[in-house]
């Protein structure tokens, strides 16, 4: 009879790290570790030699240096005397101006459309139908280009609305006026304004002066404070309604408490609008919204909107049809069924692709080149590059750009839709 | 039964037909009352929307009526317009541009006489694809001509000799073999150590070997051959093209009296305008005649230039040829000697300086003499470097056997968007599939690569990593190596491609029930047995539609390739307008691309759609 | 060796392996072929035509070099290059000459090591306005909104201007000449502005030309010229001498029609007998045979021609010679002496 004994102890032995599943995975990491750390060491090796013999080295001294040219879209202060990394930053600002403005277009839009093309109205459905697939089966820069030459052609000059029978008015009680230059509407002006506050980081940061309204900060200020008040009183509603039952009525309350000391502050500070007016070759005063940026959000939002319409669709379709027969067996009307037992729902079907679509806007924004305006890649990857042929910090800046500001989306989504997810124990 | 019938008078012995409903409540009537009028809500909303489409209509109707299809330049559309129906350009479009250049919009400056080439391959496109698509209906022994066919369509596209595709493709049975060998002896890391490192020597050392030493050997054999052709083409050919423009002079002859008849009547019908009167319709027709024999004998023109284009390409071919033919043997003999003085200068180079590939590199403190030395050094290396470059290319070019080849250069318009969407999709498919499971794995630093990949190509913009491509990939290469921009645009967005391919195969293997791999576990297969006969095939199935969609998606980013000199469509339409007669011409062309992209993707999406919907069915 | 051992390697793996050699004429005698940069479109300049063979007066260029080095005029691979990759092209050895309007600036011919061997059109950077605006002067701009066809120096020039006036304006720029065609014409911009041969252009094909004009006022200059990598003077020799000898040819009157002519045997001018290589030995200078110029002639015809053929009044373009013409004319076109 042979009896079970433990089978002998032996050392480690070297076939251990193939055969052995404890040491196997451990091996598999380490050949892979040595593999990616050597093909990244050989392509820093060849760039570095590359960059030697061009006799070129990798400074980002550029950023410091004159830019030259000029932006037309600046947020904040900028002309051809600023430097190339300043140039940058106007870009930058650019960029995320319109991939914000585009992102919740392109909700609204998406959102329409997605429910229009659930219509029983064949006609609308078949629009909404039409608008998606037009859209989503054409390449973005083409609709880009395509939107921007529509806007030019088909609104008129500055020079129509000169002369004695002018060819074209002012919107809106003359306050606005659609060229194909761009919108110009309306700026909120103080007469009695409190000036700007200059901030002027030092050092590496030097770049980064901007001003701050005071005007701005006030405000803000207001109405942050009256929004706390008005959550003091709420509470304070809450509270009796939870003692007595009865919950007095607020509603005057708050909406004095908003909007008294604000009105007062706009006085105060003589507040007034701007009219845009012809003068020369262009409207100067009030805010001008330019053309290529309106094409450029216009395009983004419809694109980006024809995908999330899809989203949108499914996630309503997702819903199954019981609850809404149970909706409906409470006794719930179509809207409240609609937003309380659907949309709820949905939603979590709809927020992860949703995020996928906020971050191939903003990085479809990059295609703004198309049309001249001037986000990122093409100030700091377009003309400074061209300029200084600094070629390889620049295009890693951008990318290095880009893939902060993706990852700093997703993370922000992400954190949503955790929160909105379906807790599951 | 029925006499009670018949005594019960207040009884109907017969049904009643049942009455037509009311006018309301039929036909087209009722149709639109529910789908269109059921209540103030949708009736508005109906409303809008025929404004709308009516008001689009009204726009863009009269421009495609109007369009003018035969003209020779933007100004003739002009005049066509003008004269036929007293518009200005707005009024119509202007085709003519794509009836005179659609071949440039869909083959960019591949040869024209070799369009069936893409031609074919697109067709066997879909014979490949056709067992992948529809799995359950054909046979899987097609599988095999799907896997033959990337090599097929590269050979067919690019040319050259027809080994070529073969000797590749024995690359990957080398690497089979040596997968075999190696598990046999060493397991599954010797397997696929063994793999690689056989397919890599056959592709890095064997099959340049092979491949060189048979072009040599078919050139040698047919030199006196190729010799006397050469020396005849050379010849000839002088005297057709000869031939050609004299007949082309002629044409032109024709051609100049037609637009002076045109320009007359043109004169003529203005003048009526002018007066307020439209131009008679024989004037009319006759000017439609003119422009109609305009066009043919424009189209021979232009077909005589070709032919003679491609005789005087012969002619220089032919020069290039015989000079190679020529200077052959001086090179062969300068080869052993050229090598031996780079190896000498080699030897007597001071230490430090042997790996140097640029005088930029030396360490400072290096005396003048080494430096001296070092770029005497590099520029003898270079010599022996393009004398080789020289042997080889003289061989091949005399000794291909198959294809005329192309160089990339020449692929252009929506055959080059085909090209890099289908090579980024079928290419970046493996790739996205190891990421996909890498990023699974219980690994966790390979796991951390996988990641940092994905997101970091997932992070930045398609058309930055174009600009890395076109700018950048130099730099990360070994020095004095560059290669073709077709072929780097390729590598590029096969890694973008592969990033999103790995989260839509991410996203089957996610759907995929847990009890599947636990059963591929308990059946004691291992990770490599139950990935591939259990969970991908499952996981692959569901994930098609997200990789078409992937696919489409990646179809239309190729339009981005334009920004970095690549003539894709877009960037074509731009060289097209530079041609001094569609100079100004915008939408058309606009008109023309964006109608080509959406029906492909328009389709595409559609097949994906049907495949969704199919894959329910199946999981039900 | 290794190096040249995995470079070989790597060619014959699908993967071309260009060097900068030391000597491009034996690189391009080789290779039967001259690799030439060009730009994708650019009206008269280069454009590729419905059989896809390029032309225009930059192409020319490159087609005479092919024809003095190789003998053949159509031996030219035409490579569409960018804005940006230009210079990298070129430096990599992608490409042997560089013939896509470029301006010649100091930075360029040292610091990016390339070499300028000429110019061939002297340009300069201009405005064009609808003649409705009444506007004659580019000081007159004031608040107006410009149309930039953007490009290295074109955004510069404009910055410089306006500030240097003190006058502002509204810049709108745009990547391609269609769409700032486009833009003008629609009025969404008061001027457009790009190199002066570009804008006559562009006026030549709107449906009006008469109804805009192009100011006085050249912002710049811009020298355009042919460019080869530094560091190969036999090389760069022979392009700058054969668009020399294209200019010389003009001046000295040898036309593509009458240069097999005169070739045919010694004439009594001898500086035309030296460049068409029935006396001295000049071609054999810069390593190629006498009959060198005569083909680069012939391949397309003397400066002048080749201006009048691609730009010139009778064209579309109708550029007159203005800078352009030889400096017997007043013109800046100036061959240094063949002897």
């Amino acid at each position: 009879m042979t009896t079970l004994t433990d089978t002998p102890k032996q050392g480690f032995r070297l076939s251990q790290l193939i055969y052995d599943t404890r040491y196997r995975s451990i091996t598999i990491q380490v050949i892979a570790t040595v593999l990616i750390v050597a093909a990244l060491w050989w392509l820093a090796r060849n760039t570095v030699a590359n960059l030697t013999a061009l006799g070129k080295d990798f400074t980002l001294e550029f950023l410091g240096n004159r830019s030259g040219y000029d932006i037309n879209q600046r947020l904040i202060a900028y002309d051809s005397n600023a430097t190339h990394g300043r140039a940058a930053l106007v870009g930058i600002l650019n960029t995320l101006l319109v991939a914000g403005l585009g992102c919740v277009l392109a909700t609204i839009l998406g959102v329409i459309f997605g429910v229009l093309r659930l219509s029983k109205n064949w006609i609308v459905s078949r629009l909404a139908a039409v608008y998606v697939e037009g859209f989503r089966n054409v390449p973005l820069l083409l609709w880009i280009i395509a939107i921007f030459a529509v806007m030019t052609e088909s609104t008129p000059s500055p020079r129509d609305f000169r002369g004695e029978n002018p060819v074209a008015s002012m919107a809106l009680a003359d306050n606005v006026a659609i060229t194909n230059r761009g919108a110009y509407i309306p700026e909120p002006l103080f007469a009695n304004g409190l000036g700007d506050v200059e901030i002027k980081p030092g050092g590496v940061f030097a770049d980064l002066y901007f001003n701050v309204s005071i005007d701005l900060i006030v405000i803000l200020l207001t109405l942050v404070v009256s929004l706390l008040v008005v959550k003091l009183v709420n509470t304070r509603a809450a509270d009796i309604q939870n003692a007595t039952g009865v919950r007095p009525t607020t509603w005057w309350v708050n909406l004095l408490i908003i909007v008294a000391p604000i009105a007062a502050l706009l006085w105060g500070l003589g507040f007034y609008l701007g009219k845009p007016e012809l003068s020369g070759f262009n409207f100067s005063g009030g805010t001008h919204l330019r053309n290529s940026l309106l094409a450029l959000w216009l395009a983004l939002s419809l694109y980006t909107g024809a995908f999330i319409a899809e989203i949108v669709r499914g996630g309503i379709n997702a819903v199954s049809k019981g609850q809404t027969e149970a909706a409906f067996a409470l006794g719930l009307r179509p809207n409240r069924t609609m937003r309380l037992v659907i949309l709820p729902q949905a939603l979590r079907v709809i927020i992860p692709p949703l995020i996928s679509q906020f971050l191939n806007l903003t990085k479809n924004s990059s295609l703004a080149i198309a049309i001249g305006y001037m986000d990122v890649r093409s100030t700091l990857g377009g003309i400074t590059v061209n300029q200084t042929g600094r070629e390889l910090e620049g295009i890693l800046l951008v990318g290095l750009f880009y893939l902060l500001l993706s990852l700093a989306i997703s993370t922000g989504m992400n954190w949503f839709n955790d929160r909105v997810k379906l807790k599951e124990r | 039964m029925t006499d009670t019938a018949q005594t019960v008078r207040y009884v109907r012995e017969t049904m009643i037909p049942p009455s037509e409903p009311p006018l309301k409540e039929q036909g087209a009537v009722k149709w639109m009352r529910e789908n269109l009028f059921s209540g103030w809500k949708n009736t508005l909303l109906s409303l809008v929307s025929i404004y709308v489409l009516v008001k689009l209509l009204f726009a863009l109707v009269p421009w495609f009526w109007n369009s003018v299809w035969t003209a020779g330049s933007l100004n003739e559309c002009r005049e066509t317009l003008a004269v036929l129906e007293g518009l200005t350009t707005h009024g119509g479009a202007c085709f003519a541009v794509i009836s005179d250049r659609w071949l440039q919009l869909l083959f960019g400056f591949y040869p024209a006489e070799s369009y069936w080439r893409p031609i074919l391959v697109f067709i066997l496109m879909f014979v490949a694809l056709a067992p992948i698509l529809f799995s359950a209906r054909l046979p899987k022994q097609m599988l095999w001509f799907s896997m033959l066919f990337p090599f097929l369509g590269t050979w067919l596209l690019w040319g050259g000799s027809f080994w070529v595709p073969i000797l590749v493709i024995l690359g990957f049975v080398v690497g089979a073999v040596g997968f075999k060998v190696g598990g046999r002896f060493a397991g599954a890391f010797g397997a696929v150590a063994l793999g690689v490192a056989g397919a890599a020597l056959w592709w890095m050392v064997a099959m340049p070997t092979i491949n060189g030493a048979l072009h040599k050997a078919v050139a040698l054999s047919r030199i006196d051959g190729t010799k006397v052709e050469l020396i005849e083409t050379l010849a000839t050919n002088p005297a057709q093209i000869d031939a050609i423009e004299a007949e082309q002079a002629a044409v032109q002859e024709k051609i100049n009296e037609l637009t002076a008849e045109k320009d007359v009547l043109v004169v003529e019908m203005l003048a009526a305008r002018e007066a307020g009167t439209e131009p008679s319709s024989d004037q009319k027709t006759a000017f439609n005649a003119i422009m109609d024999e305009l066009m043919v004998e424009r189209r021979h023109y232009t077909a005589l230039g070709f032919t003679a284009f491609k005789l005087q390409q012969a002619i220089s071919d032919a020069n290039g040829l015989l000079a190679n033919i020529e200077a052959l043997p001086q090179w062969e003999a300068d080869l052993p000697k050229a090598i031996q003085t780079a190896a000498e200068m080699d030897a007597a180079l001071p230490d430090g300086l042997h790996n140097l590939v640029s005088v930029n590199q030396v360490p400072a403190g290096t005396s003048p003499e080494a430096v001296d030395a070092l770029r005497a050094y590099l520029d003898a290396d270079t010599a022996v470097l393009n004398l080789r470059a020289n042997i080889e290319t003289a061989y091949e070019r005399l000794g291909t056997l198959g294809l005329a080849p192309v160089t990339s250069r020449d692929f252009g318009g929506f055959m080059l968007a085909m090209i890099i969407g289908v090579a980024g999709i079928v290419l970046s498919l493996p790739l996205g599939i190891l990421l996909a499971l890498a990023r699974q794995a219980n690994l966790p630093i390979v796991k951390g690569f996988a990641v940092a990949f994905i997101e970091i190509i997932r992070g930045v913009p398609l058309i930055v990593w174009l600009f890395t491509a076109s700018l950048l990939l130099n730099y990360f290469l070994p020095p004095r190596t560059s290669f073709d921009l077709v072929l780097r645009v390729v590598i590029m967005v096969t890694l973008f491609a592969a990033a999103y391919i790995a989260e839509v195969i991410r996203g089957g293997l996610a759907a995929l029930p847990k009890g599947q791999f636990e059963a591929a576990d308990s059946l004691g297969l291992d990770y490599w047995k139950s990935m591939r006969l259990i969970v991908l095939p499952q996981a692959l199935k569901i994930s098609i539609p997200g990789i078409v969609n992937t696919f489409i998606g990646l179809f239309k980013d190729t339009t981005l390739v334009g920004i970095i000199g690549l003539l894709d469509p877009l960037n074509l339409s731009n060289s097209i307008r530079a041609a001094a007669e569609w100079n100004g011409v915008y939408w058309e062309l606009f008109v023309f691309i964006g109608l080509l992209f959406f029906v492909s993707c328009f389709s595409m999406g559609r097949y994906s759609l049907w495949l969704e919907k199919k894959l329910q069915r199946g999981h039900r | 060796m290794k190096k040249s051992i995995m470079l070989g390697a790597l060619a014959v793996a699908g993967l071309t392996a260009a060097s900068a050699s030391a000597s491009t004429l034996d690189d391009v005698k080789a290779r039967g072929k001259l690799n030439c940069g060009v730009l994708s479109g650019l009206t008269g300049f280069s454009q590729p035509d419905a059989n896809g063979v390029w032309e225009g007066f930059d192409v020319a260029v490159c087609r005479a070099v092919a024809a003095a080095v190789l003998g053949d005029s159509t031996a030219v691979e035409f490579v569409p290059l960018t804005t940006q990759v230009r210079f990298t092209a070129l430096a990599s050895g992608e490409i042997d000459i560089l013939a896509r309007n470029t301006t010649w600036t100091f930075s360029r011919d040292t610091d990016l090591k390339l070499d300028f061997i000429g110019v061939n059109y002297y340009d300069g950077q201009g405005f064009m306005v609808p003649k409705s605006l009444g506007v004659t002067s580019a000081k007159d701009l004031d608040g107006a909104t410009v149309c930039i066809q953007t490009g290295t120096t074109t955004e510069l020039n404009l910055a410089d201007f306006f500030r240097a006036n003190n006058i502002s304006y509204e810049p709108i720029p745009i990547e391609t000449n269609a769409e700032a065609q486009q833009q003008y014409l629609a009025g969404a911009c008061d001027v457009y502005t790009t190199d002066a041969s570009g804008l006559a252009a562009t006026r030549a094909t709107f449906e009006a030309p008469g109804d805009h004009v192009i100011l006085p006022e050249i912002i710049s200059k811009e020298p355009l010229g042919p460019v080869v990598r530094h560091g190969d003077n036999e090389w760069g020799d022979i392009a700058m001498w054969t668009l020399n000898a294209l200019i010389a040819a003009e001046e000295l009157g040898v036309t593509s029609a009458n240069v097999e002519e005169l070739s045919a045997a010694a004439t009594t001018n001898p500086e035309i007998n030296r460049l068409l290589g029935t006396e001295g030995d000049l071609g054999a200078m810069i390593g190629l045979d006498a009959q060198w110029a005569v083909r680069a002639i012939a391949a397309g015809g003397n400066y002048g021609e080749l201006f009048e053929k691609n730009i010139g009044v009778n064209t579309p373009i109708g550029l007159a010679r203005g800078l352009n013409a030889q400096w017997t004319e007043g013109g800046l076109i100036y061959a240094p002496p063949f002897r």
